[in-house]
């Protein structure tokens, strides 16, 4: 188990936005987690790397384990370094050109040498397939780019799991799939990964576990094949049948 | 023209030009640089909503942005002497000029800050930066090219405000001008004169404005 989850809440001004949270994630996983809007998943994801501080709540990565609340900055900068994060907004450093939004880490955090940061920067580029654009500024590539420039920056820190906040949906139906396929690759080389989507066919194809969520809740938590095929809840079953729906208008 | 007045002009250009060289131009580039320096620590700490200290900075913003720059200048200079401080005319006016401008040029640091979208700040702190490396590398960068423009402006608005050091006997370009109509009664040739220095002055500025918004704005153009 490389990741494990217990009895995490969150609220927003009062307001509980995740309710006693628990799952746990196994090296080689990638786990999709579904569900309507505003259940909490981009909440979930952030209060995993820090970005929001759950009210309480364990945190086990490694064997490690950690209070997510009281924990400190340290001890916050430790799981940073573990993992990764890739945004549905990309959040591409702008003024830094591709090359140099994946470098940074390296060269700043990780005290590289420059050479040897570019090298590592040009072998995550190249699994996402944009050395070619390693010099291009940020505002000049598409979407589908900047989202795949942000997956190696993360990947070039050699993360022990990959979170994805729907990193397609911000995207042209057009381009989500050149960031997806990434993605497969990724899986099928044995990332782990926790993948917040609104993809059915990735969550289906790809991930080998689902999250599905509900009102703050975890209210199912199966393997992909099971999920899909005999969703437990109706609220799952109603999840389903509205975006296959949706998905057949589209195409 | 009469040859006299011709004569007066051609006289007093390098009279005038010189203060300008050596007093309006020093006087500037030195309040300016510190007012910077104060402009950014003030906008950051009202940035990083640094309790207390965030509060002393808006008072301080209050106050000088509240009353007169020339009130600003005598306060300091005829009026600190009274309770035993005594400040020379020419750091006298750099003080003043720095503690004015950077009131004004926190308020525009901070808004170029704030411009900077927050996502990148996070996407700093997924790839393990800290705050201040994050301000560093990313947010002051992009915020400089935002304020830079603004800021252009205050700094030719103050190689003009620099006159009013005059007033606190800074023989500046102004105060060198006054002293040659005074001679010669000839003002409308001699202000206009000392017009077109300030002209030249603000003109080359507005030039490096260009040529600077350029350069730090390579990340912002659609080329690769
Ligand atoms: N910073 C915040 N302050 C207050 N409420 C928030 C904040 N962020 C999210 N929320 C609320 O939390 C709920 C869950 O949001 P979110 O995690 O973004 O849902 P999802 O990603 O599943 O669509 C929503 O009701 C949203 O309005
Ligand atoms: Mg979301």
């Amino acid at each position: 188990m490389l990741l494990c989850i217990e009895h995490l809440n969150k609220s927003f001004c009062g307001n509980p936005i995740l309710s006693d949270i628990a799952f746990s994630v196994d090296a080689g996983d990638c786990v999709a987690i579904l569900g309507p809007s505003g259940v909490g998943k981009t909440t979930l994801l952030r209060c995993l790397n820090f970005l929001e501080r759950a009210e309480s709540g364990s945190y086990t990565l490694d064997g490690t384990t950690y209070d997510l609340h009281h924990i400190s900055t340290g001890e916050i900068a430790g799981i940073r370094r573990k993992t990764g994060f890739v945004f549905q907004e990309f959040n591409l450093f702008l003024n830094k050109t591709v090359l140099q939004n994946v470098t940074e880490g390296l060269t700043v955090v990780r005290r590289m040498p420059k050479a040897e940061a570019e090298e590592t920067a040009m072998r995550a580029l190249a699994r996402v397939g944009m050395e070619d654009k390693k010099d291009a500024w940020p505002v000049s590539l598409s979407g589908g780019q900047k989202q795949r420039a942000a997956i190696a920056r993360a990947l070039a820190l050699s993360p022990e799991i990959l979170y994805f906040d729907e990193p397609t949906s911000a995207l042209d139906p057009a381009l989500t799939g050149e960031v997806l396929s990434v993605m497969r690759n990724l899986a099928g080389e044995g990332m782990t990964m926790l993948v917040v989507t609104h993809e059915l066919a990735f969550a289906r194809e790809v991930s080998n576990r689902v999250l599905f969520m509900d009102d703050g809740r975890i209210a199912e938590d199966a393997d992909s094949a099971v999920f899909f095929s005999q969703p437990k809840t109706d609220k799952a079953k109603g999840f389903l049948q509205r975006l296959q729906k949706k998905g057949e208008n589209e195409t | 023209m009469t040859e006299r007045l011709w004569g007066i002009l051609v006289d007093s250009f390098p009279k005038i030009l010189i203060p300008g060289l050596t007093l309006t131009i020093p006087l500037t580039a030195v309040s300016f640089a510190l007012a910077l320096v104060i402009a950014l620590a003030v906008a950051m700490i009202q940035f990083a909503n640094v309790r207390i200290l965030k509060e002393i900075c808006r008072f301080y913003i209050w106050i000088i942005r509240g009353t007169p720059l020339l009130v600003q200048l005598y306060v300091v200079f005829f009026g600190l002497p009274g309770v035993g401080i005594m400040i020379d005319p020419i750091p006298c006016a750099i003080l003043v000029f720095a503690v004015n401008e950077g009131a004004y040029s926190a308020e525009t640091i901070r808004a170029a800050l704030e411009a900077v979208p927050r996502g990148q700040i996070e996407a700093g702190y997924c790839v393990g930066m800290n705050y201040l490396q994050i301000m560093r590398r990313i947010v002051i960068p992009q915020a400089f090219r935002t304020a830079f423009p603004p800021l252009s402006n205050s700094l030719i608005a103050m190689v003009k405000d620099t006159s009013l050091a005059a007033n606190i006997t800074v023989a500046e370009m102004l105060m060198s001008t006054q002293r040659i109509v005074a001679r010669t009664y000839e003002p409308l040739a001699l202000y206009l004169e000392v017009g077109l220095i300030y002209l030249l002055f603000c003109t080359v500025l507005t030039r490096l404005q260009h040529v600077g918004e350029k350069k730090l704005s390579t990340y912002l153009t659609d080329q690769t």
